[in-house]
């Protein structure tokens, strides 16, 4: 059975950063040195304990970007993402007391809010792989995005087809639109999904030329003005005389509609698997900014000692 | 125009073509039989686009149909081809070439797609899915945070360390300095180094040498004497253990009991002779012991209290505990809840009548005889002058004055000598007196004109009393009036006759190695700690002990008293005769005082 990353072992690792910050507070609410007089700083043994480990924790935890690329290592990469987790959540407790919550305008606080910033970048990841899986399991409904690509391909087929049929213009608007349409794209479109929705429906001006073309006196004018190519179908069936134009048109219509219903599937799904990935867009930079400030804060301090 | 139409075949076998050449004023491109470049893509119109020349040779192609056409990947309604431009329509791809056989404009190399071959490709090829295809890249970003950050917080303060001459043009502009290694704010006492960080930080990777605060901190005072006490832990200890800067406005300096009792808990072991006792914390502290002033003639008025002079005893210690002071006074008497007699009628006195805080306030200003004490112990010597006194100075002065005072009177005339003392003399009651009142003679009790001569027999007469009526006066004063009520006086019995005053040493403080302010208990009343109403002899020492503290002060972890540390009441650097962190007094003397071994 399926064991989340969360409850790897029991919560093994949870239990093993609880102790962590547990010890660390101890000490810290101990500290040898309880003393009103002596401020709480990194500079203190319990202060240099702290950051040694805070320190080891970070340079193995983003050792795990490269363990999680690694097939051929023992262990489980179920137990690292969970002990990556958990001991990075562990640093808010460990790091901070390490600061004695002295703070300023300078590269040590600089790396603490560095670190906040890839933990809480980290957090929004567990809370992605936590609630999008499933989402994106029911959005594709047992499809994959592949397939539901080329049924899309395969209706733009159909569709064009159909519409070679009925008549010229309507041939290019369909033409148009199933050239328009198009899924995904920058960062943003792909993160916000369905901004380009109306590229299905966007040729206003193309459809009130065929507007004018169809009918003259027109009970669906005001319709038809909205400029949207359903409407046009519908016209069109309305107007179209012969059984057999007005079934063509109703299959275009459907055509459409499932294509419609389709790409908006695909545009969830990248929107989904875009919400999923976009932190680590966040989350491996800022770790590599929290290196170097980690580094050079390790460096200056014993530099200026 | 003439154009040769390229008609292109891919085949596993290899590429074959079919050439069409046309001349006319336009080609027309769609599905319809008719057109010059047929395609037979469902996506494509009719008549779906035309290429004209224009007017200035270029070859322009127009779209008729509503889709349009894509030129180089870019949709577009119309546009000017160039050799090297693809034009797309639907899934079928026009190159536009250089023509490959003389005698034509234009060249154009269509090549069509096998039936659906490509048409599940072409929404992917429009669309970018994925995030790793929007050109963000986290390596990229990575590596340029990373370095950015390394530049501006390391490499660049480093430079401004290594470079003297880049520190202060770095330092201005803030961010690429030391300035962003600063790990908190100094103490207000440093805050005029500023952001000279190198004023201490002199060698990397070194921690801040004495050295650097000596620089300032010349003659701090050592806190034990390191020829007899070459104590590790006071020797080789850096000014930096103790003083932590960079953490205002907590103390810069370290403050906690550890630092004392680390040693003092077991301070044998460090001190085998020294006095003094081990403590570890403020609940064991051991009883006070008061430096008083050993019983010892040779030290005389107004000596400093030192180690030669002075013994420590306990204050549980009660057959020893006495105060050497030379000097008699009655505490009980002078603070009599109905006050005292004086001149005025009945005074009533409070510590604070004798007793007054000195500059600063932690210690007391000596007791002042002629500001306190005179009013009422006048130092008049002759009832028929009480306007006169003598000085309160030392017996050689005061002799000089009675011998001087009376010969003049004597020689002068006029002195009648008819009133005598009001009161008895109360300091010595039951002794007796070894001279008498001399009677003037005729000669000084006689009134002389100005000017008026003596004769030699006259003079020697007058100057005889004189001198029996100031020695008459000086035992009176020496030993039964004046003098004696708080001097111890002794006579010597010669002519003549000369006294000798027991030394006046009142301790300057009991407590030397401890500093107790008075001026922080000035709420609490004197008589809480000192038990003066009951005291009838200057041999009291007036001290509390320290239970009288723990009254109101507890160790530093208490919370129902006043938390206290070692630091409040003790200092470290005391003994300024050897100076921290200066080689001279430590490390040479050091030298020496091993070699003679051990310097114990």
């Amino acid at each position: 059975m399926h064991e989340s990353f969360l409850v790897y072992r029991q919560f093994k690792h949870l239990k093993l950063a609880l102790a962590l910050c547990l010890v660390a507070i101890i000490l810290y609410i101990w500290h040898p040195f309880h003393d009103a007089a002596e401020s709480r700083n990194g500079g203190t043994w319990l202060g240099y304990a702290l950051g040694g480990i805070g320190a080891a924790i970070i340079f193995w935890l983003t050792w795990f970007g490269a363990r999680k690329r690694s097939y051929k290592a023992s262990s489980r990469l179920q137990g690292w993402l969970s002990a990556h987790v958990y001991l990075g959540a562990s640093l808010i407790i460990i790091a901070t007391l390490h600061t004695g919550f002295q703070f300023g305008w300078n590269v040590h606080t600089l790396a603490y809010v560095l670190m906040l910033a890839v933990i809480a970048s980290g957090f929004y990841g567990i809370y992605a792989y936590a609630r999008l899986p499933a989402l994106m399991t029911a959005n594709r409904a047992g499809e994959t995005l592949q397939s539901m690509l080329d049924e899309i391909a395969a209706l733009d087929r159909e569709a064009i087809a159909t519409a070679d049929v009925i008549s010229a213009k309507v041939h290019e608007i369909t033409v148009r639109s199933v050239e328009r349409t198009t899924v995904g794209g920058n960062f943003l479109t792909q993160l916000r999904g369905a901004s380009q929705t109306e590229n299905l429906e966007n040729i206003e001006q193309q459809l009130e030329e065929m507007h004018t073309q169809l009918t003259t006196a027109d009970p669906l004018a005001s319709d038809i003005e909205e400029g949207k190519t359903m409407m046009v179908m519908a016209h069109q069936l309305s107007t179209a005389r012969g059984g057999e134009q007005v079934s063509r048109v109703r299959q275009l219509l459907d055509l459409l509609t499932r294509k419609k219903a389709l790409v908006e599937r695909v545009r969830k799904d990248i929107r989904y698997k875009a919400t999923m990935d976009f932190w680590l867009y966040i989350h491996v930079p800022i770790t590599f900014a929290l290196l170097a400030a980690l580094i050079t804060h390790i460096i200056c301090v014993f530099l200026y000692w | 125009m003439r154009c040769l139409i390229r008609n292109i075949t891919r085949k596993r076998s290899g590429i074959t073509h079919e050439d069409k050449p046309f001349s006319g004023d336009h080609i027309t491109i769609g599905r319809a039989a008719a057109n010059q470049i047929f395609l037979s893509d469902l996506r494509v119109a009719l008549n779906h686009a035309r290429v004209s020349q224009t007017p200035d040779g270029k070859f322009q192609i127009q779209a008729l149909a509503l889709s349009g056409i894509r030129i180089n990947g870019a949709t577009t309604g119309v546009g000017i081809i160039n050799a090297g431009d693809v034009i797309s329509i639907g899934s079928c791809r026009i190159e536009v070439v250089k023509p490959p056989l003389e005698g034509f404009d234009l060249c154009l190399e269509v090549e069509q797609p096998k039936t659906g071959a490509e048409d599940t490709a072409t929404l992917q090829s429009r669309s970018r899915i994925g995030l790793e295809n929007t050109g963000l890249r986290k390596r990229m970003w990575s590596w340029v945070l990373a370095v950015t950050l390394f530049t501006v917080f390391l490499v660049a303060p480093m430079a401004g360390f290594l470079v003297e001459d880049l520190r202060e043009p770095l330092r201005a502009t803030g961010m690429l300095s030391d300035q962003m290694w600063d790990t908190g704010r100094l103490a207000n006492v440093h805050q005029f180094i500023g952001q000279d960080c190198n004023a201490c930080h002199k060698k990397a990777f070194v921690r801040v040498e004495d050295e650097a605060c000596v620089e300032c901190h010349r003659e701090v005072p050592v806190h034990a004497d390191p020829v007899h006490y070459p104590v590790e832990e006071l020797t080789a200890t850096r000014c930096g253990s103790c003083h932590k800067e960079h953490n205002a406005p907590s103390s810069l300096s370290r403050l906690n009991d550890p630092l004392c009792v680390d040693c003092h808990s077991s301070i044998r072991d460090f001190a085998p002779n020294t006095e003094l006792l081990p403590v570890g914390d403020f609940e064991e502290h051991p009883q006070f012991q008061a430096t008083l002033f050993k019983d010892n003639s040779a030290a005389s008025s107004g000596d400093a209290q030192s180690d030669s002079n002075t013994i420590r005893v306990s204050l549980d210690d009660k057959a020893n505990l006495v105060e050497r002071s030379g000097v008699r006074f009655d505490h009980k008497v002078h603070l009599a809840a109905g006050g005292i007699n004086a001149p005025a009628g009945k005074r009533v006195l409070d510590c604070g009548s004798c007793h007054q805080l000195e500059p600063g306030g932690t210690g007391l200003a000596p007791v002042n005889m002629e500001t306190m004490c005179q009013d009422c112990h006048r130092l008049e010597f002759d009832p028929n002058d009480p306007a006169r006194q003598m000085p309160h100075a030392d017996i050689a002065t005061v002799t000089h004055t009675l011998r001087e005072y009376y010969a003049a009177r004597a020689l002068e005339g006029g002195y009648l000598d008819k009133k005598q003392w009001q009161s008895e003399a109360r300091a010595a009651p039951d002794k007796a007196r070894t001279r008498t009142d001399p009677e003037p003679p005729e000669t000084v009790r006689k009134r002389r004109r100005p000017a008026q001569e003596l004769t030699e027999s006259e003079r020697k007469q007058a100057l005889e009393w004189a001198q029996e009526k100031f020695a008459f006066v000086a035992e009176e004063m020496f030993e039964f009036r004046a003098c004696t009520t708080c001097h111890i006086v002794s006579r010597e019995n010669i002519q003549p006759p000369s006294w000798t005053l027991a030394p006046v040493k009142i301790a300057d403080r009991w407590l030397p190695k401890g500093l107790f302010p008075h001026i922080k208990h000035r709420t609490t009343p004197c008589a809480t700690c000192h038990a003066a109403t009951a005291s009838e002899k200057s041999e009291d020492v007036l001290l509390p002990g320290i239970e009288s503290c723990m009254e109101c002060h507890g160790g530093p972890d208490v919370h129902n008293q006043l938390a206290s540390q070692c630091v409040d009441c003790h200092k470290f650097h005391i003994l300024d005769t050897h100076f921290m962190g200066n080689p001279k007094n430590m490390g040479q003397d050091m030298d020496k005082s091993q070699a003679m071994g051990g310097g114990q």
